[in-house]
């Protein structure tokens, strides 16, 4: 580890801090429909969507049929997505001439991106038309994550509002969050990253020439414009199949940094606007701040581990200097690769700038860790706050039997059934993750997939199963997912992270709405101070590390010890 | 024994699906739209109980 390693991550902590602040003010005006900077020229666009799609933007829906809203879109989503692709020989833009995406392929990848996930078992380069790059993948990348912002929003009127029946309007938080917020932003960024030298073409490919003679084909295509919203919507699924690692859609350090503040920016902000929507900034800033220091501490961690490096390797007689720099890019260097793998698995994004695969066991500890917990610090747009928001109403109910009293967050009384709907979304996450783990690691079908033995084997199955439930998308790369197995068990844990996790969680919407909000008394426990940030992080280390030690234990821990000791996998 | 056969049970079935494939792409995307769209439809089932618990 370095100063200047340390200055980078630094630096790039600070511009989306920076950010955040304005863009929070932004985002509970947006979500609050009043009016921004952007109105003149959006709320006729965003009118027009109403007046076609039929929806009266002025009246509220209760909890129960904002979630039948969401669940209908999702499946109208699906059907389409799935369709488009197995038609992508018979549709217009489609240079190359890509055949239909196989069956199996193609309920992943649609089961992927409605959810937010991204998760790639295929090859984007050589495997999807134009139009599905652009209309299908590109088009789920804003509204799935405008999507769960709304689904966010939805939990934070709950608390903000006293004794009411509604939690907002699905198809208003989808328009909004889509329009104002994601496509401004991308469209800025997008001409960042082409300044930056990504590519924005329509045209497919062309031949090059390389200095030993040979032909080389090469893919292009529309990359800028999926390349931001695949960071700012937190969603993760790139262009080519080595990501962000991949010099067209992340040519330098400049768009290195571009890409890693428009991961976290919407979510950052999103706690911040939590704060000033509940009408106390110091609540979004507790915990903003129990995240910031969770974040914090995984950067630590792998930036550590991968600086550190691989005794193996050096004993090989490689150049111990520079760490582990197997499976990552010179021009990213240790400090911003490790800023990023953090970053993009403590946000649901899942975009890569390295080879997790490769990194050391330690290193590639704490990205899986960011999974394992749901990835919810800072989260993906609008799953991050909803996801911490659970654990908040959790700690305040432990706090709460530690002094005997009613516990209380935000003004609204925690009971038996807040803390029985949140503990069916914690719960769906182990359960998930360690029941296919389970049977993968039974199966041969499974283990023909995996590209190493022993613990890290195991790490490569369970990082496939938490990277998927947790609607995150990155690969730990040693795995084969494109088997029928893996594309079906691993499009059901996208589809029961995301909507088994989301369904309880707009439930406690509904249940909070409902409640009146009561003033603080002297015997509230504060929730703006150390105490509960402290609280916040204890709860998620009793939560998350002890579900999943074991498993850990048996991946990753294993696998560091064996490799002091000389063992490889 | 049941950790061993539900999985070889899945792995059976898996095996079908895969010759299936060859035959019939048609039933097969049925197939996975079904439990795309249940899955996902089922949730409202789930919200419903949510909301009576």
């Amino acid at each position: 580890m370095t100063i200047v390693g340390w200055s980078q991550i630094a630096i790039v902590l600070a511009l989306v801090l920076a950010a955040s602040i304005p863009l929070s003010k932004y985002i509970v005006k947006v979500m609050a429909g009043e009016r921004t900077l952007l109105s003149p020229v959006l709320l006729p666009v965003e009118r027009s969507f109403y007046r076609l799609a039929g929806v009266d933007e002025t009246r509220e829906q209760t909890a129960y049929v904002y979630t039948l809203a969401m669940i209908a879109f999702s499946v109208a989503s699906f059907v389409t997505l799935y369709g488009l692709q197995r038609l992508q020989n018979m549709l217009p833009l489609n240079p190359q001439g890509f055949d239909p995406v196989a069956p199996d392929l193609a309920f992943n990848t649609a089961v992927s991106f409605i959810t937010n996930t991204n998760w790639q078992n295929y090859s984007g380069e050589t495997t999807m038309s134009h139009l599905t790059q652009m209309l299908g993948l590109t088009t789920h990348n804003f509204v799935s994550a405008a999507a769960g912002l709304g689904m966010a929003f939805a939990l934070v009127r709950a608390f903000s509002r006293s004794a009411s029946t509604t939690v907002g309007n699905f198809w208003v938080d989808l328009t909004r969050g889509s329009l104002y917020i994601l496509l401004p932003i991308s469209i800025i960024g997008a001409l960042l990253l082409i300044l930056g030298g990504v590519p924005q073409t329509l045209l497919g490919s062309f031949d090059a020439t390389t200095l030993e003679g040979a032909k080389q084909t090469i893919s292009i295509g529309p990359m800028a414009s999926q390349e931001i919203i695949k960071e700012l919507g937190t969603n993760g699924g790139g262009f080519f199949n080595a990501n962000s690692a991949h010099p067209f859609e992340n040519p330098n350090a400049w768009t290195d940094i571009i890409e890693n503040w428009a991961l976290l920016v919407v979510p950052v902000a999103s706690v911040l606007a939590f704060g000033r929507a509940v009408g106390d900034l110091r609540q979004g800033r507790a915990v903003l701040i129990a995240m910031a220091i969770l974040l914090v501490a995984g950067v630590l961690v792998t930036y550590w581990a991968e600086t550190a490096g691989n005794p193996l390797l050096t004993a090989l007689g490689v150049d111990p200097s520079q760490g582990n720099m197997e499976g990552k890019e010179v021009r990213f260097g240790q400090a911003l690769t490790s800023l990023f793998a953090v970053a993009t698995t403590s946000t649901s994004t899942g975009a890569v700038v390295a080879m997790h695969d490769s990194f050391t066991p330690l290193g590639g500890l704490a990205p899986l860790f960011n999974l394992l917990a749901g990835c919810i610090w800072p989260g993906g747009v609008g799953a991050g706050l909803y996801g911490f928001l659970i654990v908040a109403i959790i700690a305040v109910f432990v706090a709460g039997l530690m002094v005997g009293r009613t516990p209380e967050y935000l003004g609204k009384k925690i009971e038996a059934r807040e803390v029985k709907l949140a503990m069916f979304a914690v719960l769906i996450y182990p359960l998930i993750v360690l029941g296919f783990s389970g049977a993968s690691v039974l199966l041969q079908t499974a283990l023909d997939s995996l590209g190493n033995s022993g613990p890290h084997g195991l790490s490569e199955i369970i990082y496939a199963f938490a990277s998927t439930n947790a609607n995150n998308g990155s690969a730990f790369a040693g795995l084969n997912g494109n088997t029928p197995w893996f594309n079906t068990t691993l499009g059901l844990a996208m589809l029961l992270g995301r909507f088994a996790y989301v369904v309880p969680v707009l439930a406690l919407a509904g249940s909070l709405a409902a409640k009146k909000k009561a003033p603080a008394s002297a015997g509230t426990f504060p929730t703006t101070g150390p105490l509960f940030v402290g609280l916040l992080i204890g709860v998620i280390v009793i939560l998350y590390l002890l579900q999943y030690f074991p498993a850990l234990a048996l991946g990753p821990v294993v696998e560091h010890y064996l490799m002091l000791s000389g063992k490889t996998f | 024994m049941l950790g061993g056969a539900i999985p070889n049970g899945l792995l059976t079935a898996f095996r079908r699906m895969s010759a299936f494939r060859k035959g019939g792409r048609v039933m097969l995307d049925l197939i996975y739209i079904a439990i795309g769209v249940l899955l996902i439809a089922l949730m409202g089932v789930y919200a419903d109980a949510c909301r009576r618990l």
